[in-house]
């Protein structure tokens, strides 16, 4: 059901899961209830748009994280691109988040949908299958053929919802839905309102309640699979996520992440900051086409993200764990980036093998070393 | 720890009481802090004049104009700005102050003029700490900007960066007070000073600098004085002037206290006026960084000085018509949603006005439909910049000194007697004699910097270098009306001509986008100019350039300039220069880096001219610049190896191993057979022949592989080979065709070597006869009817 495991959650702090063990993964609002109802008391008195449970900045706040005020820190951005994403969702006009994957673009719709409503469940997976239905709303059909249609054999989706309650919807991969089932959407942002044949006069027509918005992704690798339209594209305000901009943080995210990943996994190995390094640094370079002092390298085309580098870091500790010593070794990272890296593109291993020639290799300290002695395992 | 508890306490105290004195505006010394380019600093410094009226007025800049700063006061057209440069043994620099109508310094100047008080700069002269501060901005901010307090308070202010917090503190605050202004600027540059761990040298130096100045000249007059300078510095000036006892903003060093600290030898120093653009004064980034978008800031100005509330509507409408300009779609909704959203994101950030940060962040979420890369382009955001940055260029007035360069032009002229008269000459320069190669370097110099007068009507192309036996140049020399004009406009690229030309190629190279060649050619340009006017950002931005390079055409050609300069320059002294090899040993792995990632399509002549390259910049430059032949001979054979290759990078890089020695006589061979396709053949030796022809003609077997190959041929792949083949011998001399033939022919023992004898009928009907011939043995061959021997 849900498009990935949420190692995108950058800067979930890692006691979370204690709190609700029976859970393999509770949703924002479960997850930071208590946050989130002390900000929610402590801005009571301020203004908000209309429908909005928290004001923008306490949004803001709960995201961004305030250490003076107990609210952890739950996203790695800068502030004046959650600004405005925030306000976005307070016009009228949807918000779109773009990005490459692993970017921890869902993540951030989750938690906005969770501070700006408190529920962010209302949400649509978009695939190629994806139809109206899924979207607006169905039948029962049993209570259809006994009933007529009334408001108890209507099914509803996540849009129908969001409009009749004045909630934050979440559409996921937008583009990967063909361009027909997009347009749905198109007059329910501009007029806000859904309209249902099926119902006698006043029912026919559902007009959104104040609050509702629209929260959509879509990963900037899988453009071409289905383009917008300009007349949908119009209707949102686009923001591009970023990878994250500071190494330092970027290390921290990836060795607490990947520790948390293992831990759950039943595993008792630990990535070792020199071990954290290499892969950062690789996936980092290799992402930007960039070396940290500024020289130029291939960027590959395979997707580098955050959330890769975690997943071939627990890969690695998974393996150095039950196959060698316990120990998570620079071999294990080599092994793994294989498969988490080089994808489909054989220019890929091209490029990875003359980083190695020209950047590892050059490297000064044992990992460095050791990391470059393991190429061998990249073919 | 009662004791630390109390020493904090003593701190705190004394940190209260140097604020309370700092904000006393009854004092005899008065100290205003700024921020360079603030315009609410410069109203209120402005009104704190009129309010205190003070006898001396002493602001933050350079004390060696002191003697000129009457002409300050003329009509000039705003911005311009003091340039202040000197050049000594081996290194030579230059700094700007900046001034705009709405920077602090320049409104307290104007206004302490009209009052009649004494006006007086008092920051030391660049020149005696260039040698320890190069920020060539000398109204930058870096002071403010870094550190941890800065860090802390953006963090707890909600903003992004120093820029926002400075907006949000003073500058968006339209009814800031003087005393509230006081309070704030003071408290928070204080505050900096004291997280701060060290204070620079410089920074130290003209402190103790300026300190003196105001002592001498309480000395001199009655009455208030008013000291004008950025706020990082107001608090060690009251500290240094008023009282020792004062906390202490960063450690003295002796240095710093030491009288008039020795000054490096300088060969030449200057300061003069110069006219400056708002463009100049937004891009600066980094430690010149100052404050940005001076379009925004003048219009914030504007309206402070007509007395009505701020309104961004104005810029809104010029954002429109900017966008239009540009062709960009923009609908009224866009602009219906730019303005909500700036509201919106103005009132997220407690702000009652919409304010710069909110109108650029507005056109991001509301325009842009794209994925955009942090720090990319897009066209939206610079349409936005563009607005804010504003046009504004300025002019000096009538009766100003002449700007520096305009009296080195004329004076490198004339030295060179190369003045320009009405009656047009022509010059012709021998680029090996010293004296003409001078006079060359001076007329490419005016000739980058787009002044007219100065035309070459021919000479050496260094470009194509095909006639290299003579160097020599012709130019035709003839007076312009525009000459001192266009003369006055290269001054804002510098105040001497070797620096002028220097950053007109830097310009020049950062227009230049993705191609390497272009940027290398530049590069032979700058050489032609004289080595010195290759800047260290020149040779940074090319060598960018060559990293963004992926065709391998471009990337070979770039590397093919730079190794005429490293190794076969002749005039210029370029070769051997490390600068140059630096750059060219990059090329050099760029180059193999591109060769390795070519895929089928793209490879032409331009790709085996590459292929000759590369071979020759390792033939003549691997011992001089410790080329790596390790990855060299790996990328080759790798090459060599890629079935996805086409034949000719193949038979190039064979060739190149063979060379090198690193393949013997039966790789070759075996390779050979590989290719041994009648599509192919062709391509794969002209390849070979093109960068190993001494080995390949040399070879007997070699030779004879090919005849025997080409005798397996049938008649229509034989013709299908021809003209490849005709192609790849192309880069034989005939002799070396005759060589090769005897060779060939004595191996196979045919002694006698008789000419071909004449055809005896036209070609056409010999071309008939043979086709004829052809379907006749096909046939004899199709129904199985040759003859045998038996």
């Amino acid at each position: 059901m849900a498009k990935k495991a949420p190692v995108s959650a950058r800067g979930e702090p890692a006691h979370s899961d204690l709190k609700s063990p029976v859970l393999q993964r509770p949703s924002a609002e479960v997850l930071y209830a208590e946050e989130l109802a002390a900000l929610e008391a402590s801005s009571a008195q301020q203004a908000r748009p209309p429908g909005w449970r928290l004001t923008p900045r306490a949004v803001l706040q709960f995201v961004m994280g305030d250490p003076e005020n107990g609210v952890a820190p739950k996203f790695v951005g800068r502030r004046a691109f959650l600004e405005r994403c925030i306000v976005s969702l307070a016009t009228n006009r949807g918000l779109m988040l773009i990005g490459e994957p692993g970017t921890a673009k869902s993540h951030l719709s989750e938690l906005l949908a969770a501070a700006i409503s408190g529920d962010s469940s209302l949400t649509i997976q978009g695939s190629a299958g994806t139809t109206e239905d899924n979207i607006r709303y169905s039948w029962n059909y049993a209570l259809l053929v006994s009933e007529g249609p009334s408001e108890r054999s209507l099914v509803p989706a996540p849009l129908y919802l969001g409009m009749k309650l004045g909630q934050i919807v979440r559409f996921e991969e937008i583009t990967r839905c063909p361009l027909e089932i997009q347009d749905v959407m198109l007059s329910i942002l501009s007029d806000r309102v859904m309209a249902v044949p099926e119902f006698q006069n006043d029912q026919r027509m559902l007009f959104a309640k104040a609050g509702f918005n629209v929260i959509a992704t879509a990963n900037t690798r899988d453009r071409g699979v289905n383009e917008m339209s300009a007349a949908l594209k119009r209707r949102f305000n686009f923001e591009t996520v970023p990878p994250i901009a500071d190494i330092s943080q970027e290390m921290e995210l990836v060795q607490r992440e990947s520790n948390r990943h293992l831990q759950r996994a039943g595993v008792p190995v630990t990535l070792s900051p020199e071990m954290t390094e290499l892969l950062v640094t690789t996936f980092r370079e290799l992402r930007q086409g960039k070396t940290t002092d500024g020289k130029g390298i291939e960027p590959l085309s395979a997707v580098l993200s955050t959330a890769e580098a975690v997943s071939t870091a627990s890969a690695a500790g998974i393996h150095a764990y039950f196959y060698s010593s316990g120990v998570v070794e620079p071999e294990h990272l080599v092994q793994h980036m294989v498969g988490t890296v080089l994808k489909d593109n054989p220019d890929d291993l091209k490029k990875v093998q003359h980083y190695f020639e020209h950047v590892v290799r050059k490297r000064s300290g044992d990992h460095w070393k050791q990391f470059y002695e393991s190429r061998g395992e990249l073919c | 720890m009662n004791h630390a508890a109390s020493c904090a306490d003593a701190a705190d105290r004394d940190v209260q009481r140097l604020l309370t004195r700092l904000c006393d505006i009854q004092a005899d010394v008065v100290y205003f802090p700024v921020r360079h380019h603030s315009p609410a600093c410069a109203q209120l410094v402005s009104g704190l004049i009129e309010t205190i009226r003070p006898a001396a007025v002493l602001i933050e800049g350079p004390s060696d104009f002191n003697d000129r700063i009457d002409e300050l006061l003329l009509d000039h057209e705003m911005p311009i700005a003091i340039y202040s440069y000197f050049r000594s043994e081996g290194t030579h620099g230059g700094a700007y102050y900046p001034f705009s109508d709405y920077s602090p310094e320049w409104a307290a100047l104007r206004k302490a003029r009209q009052r009649g008080a004494i006006t007086q700069f008092i920051d030391l002269p660049w020149v005696s700490v260039a040698h320890v501060d190069r920020s060539s901005h000398r109204y930058a901010d870096a002071g403010l900007r870094q550190g941890r307090y800065v860090e802390q308070l953006c963090q707890r202010m909600q903003v992004e960066n120093f820029d926002d917090l400075w907006d949000k503190l003073i500058e968006s605050e339209e009814s800031l007070d003087l005393s509230d202004y006081l309070l704030r600027v003071h408290s928070l540059c204080f505050h900096i000073r004291l997280w701060e761990t060290t204070i620079s040298i410089s920074d130290q130096r003209r402190e103790a600098f300026m300190a003196k100045q105001i002592l001498a000249v309480r000395k001199q007059v009655d009455g208030p004085i008013l000291v004008v300078t950025g706020g990082f510095h107001s608090s060690a000036l009251a500290a240094r002037v008023e009282d020792s006892t004062f906390p202490e903003t960063g450690p003295l060093t002796e240095e710093s206290d030491a009288e008039d600290p020795a000054l490096p030898n300088v060969d030449d120093r200057g300061i003069s006026l110069t006219s400056y653009s708002y463009e100049r004064l937004d891009s600066l980034t980094g430690y010149n960084s100052g404050m940005p978008s001076p379009g925004f800031y003048e219009h914030a100005w504007k309206q402070r000085q007509a007395g009505v509330p701020f309104s961004h509507q104005p810029l809104l409408v010029d954002l429109v018509r900017e966008l239009r300009i540009r062709k960009q779609t923009f609908s009224t909704a866009d602009l219906i949603a730019v303005e909500t959203a700036a509201r919106g994101l103005a009132a997220i950030r407690g702000r009652a006005l919409v304010w710069r940060s909110d109108l650029i962040d507005a056109v991001t979420s509301a325009l842009i439909k794209d994925e955009v890369e942090y720090g990319c382009r897009s066209p939206f955001i610079d349409a936005v910049h563009a607005v804010l940055r504003g046009t504004r260029r300025g002019r000096l007035a009538a009766g100003t000194r002449m700007p520096p360069l305009v009296i080195d032009i004329r004076h490198q002229l004339t030295s060179a007697g190369l003045e320009a008269t009405r009656e047009p000459r022509d010059l012709e320069l021998d680029l090996l004699v010293a004296k003409d190669l001078v006079r060359s370097q001076l007329l490419h110099r005016i000739k980058i910097l787009a002044i007219p007068g100065y035309v070459r009507i021919g000479g050496t192309d260094f470009l194509v270098r095909q006639e290299m036996k003579r160097l020599w140049e012709s130019w035709r020399i003839r007076w312009s009306p525009e000459f001192e004009a266009a003369c006055i406009e290269a001054s804002r690229y510098g105040t001497s001509l070797s620096e002028a030309v220097s950053s007109r190629l830097t310009e020049l190279a950062k227009e230049v986008d993705r191609d390497a060649s272009a940027a290398a050619a530049l590069l032979v340009e700058a050489a032609q100019a004289g080595v010195e006017t290759m800047s260290q950002e020149l040779l940074d931005r090319l060598d960018e350039l060559i990293e963004e390079e992926s065709q391998f055409g471009g990337i070979a050609m770039a590397l093919e300039h730079l190794l005429y300069l490293y190794c076969h320059d002749e005039a210029f002294g370029t070769s051997q220069l490390a600068k140059v090899g630096g750059l060219l040993v990059h090329a050099f792995h760029r180059t193999l880096w591109v060769l390795e990632t070519l895929g089928q399509a793209g490879v032409d002549a331009a790709a085996l001219r590459g292929m000759k390259t590369l071979l020759e910049t390792w033939q003549r430059a691997e011992a001089s610049l410790n080329l790596d032949r390790e990855e060299f001979i790996s990328v080759l054979e790798r090459v060599e190896r890629d079935r996805h290759k086409p034949a000719l990078l193949r038979g190039a890089a064979a060739g190149i191993l063979w060379t090198l020695g690193k393949a013997n006589d039966e790789q070759i061979l075996a390779d050979l057979l590989m290719f041994s396709a009648p599509g192919e053949l062709g391509d794969f030796l002209a390849g070979l022949f093109a960068v190993a022809r001494e080995v390949a003609q040399r070879h007997q077997s070699l030779v004879q592989t090919i005849d025997r190959l080409l005798n397996e041929f049938g008649a229509d792949d034989f013709q299908a080979s021809l003209p490849s083949m005709r192609l790849a011998f192309t880069c034989f001399t005939p002799r070396e065709k005759h060589h090769m033939l005897t060779t060939l022919f004595e191996s196979l023992g045919l002694t006698t070597q008789q000419p071909l004898a004449p055809l005896a009928v036209d070609h056409e009907t010999a071309a008939e006869a043979l086709a004829f011939e052809e379907r006749l043995f096909e046939m004899i061959t199709h129904y199985g009817l040759e003859a045998t021997h038996e």
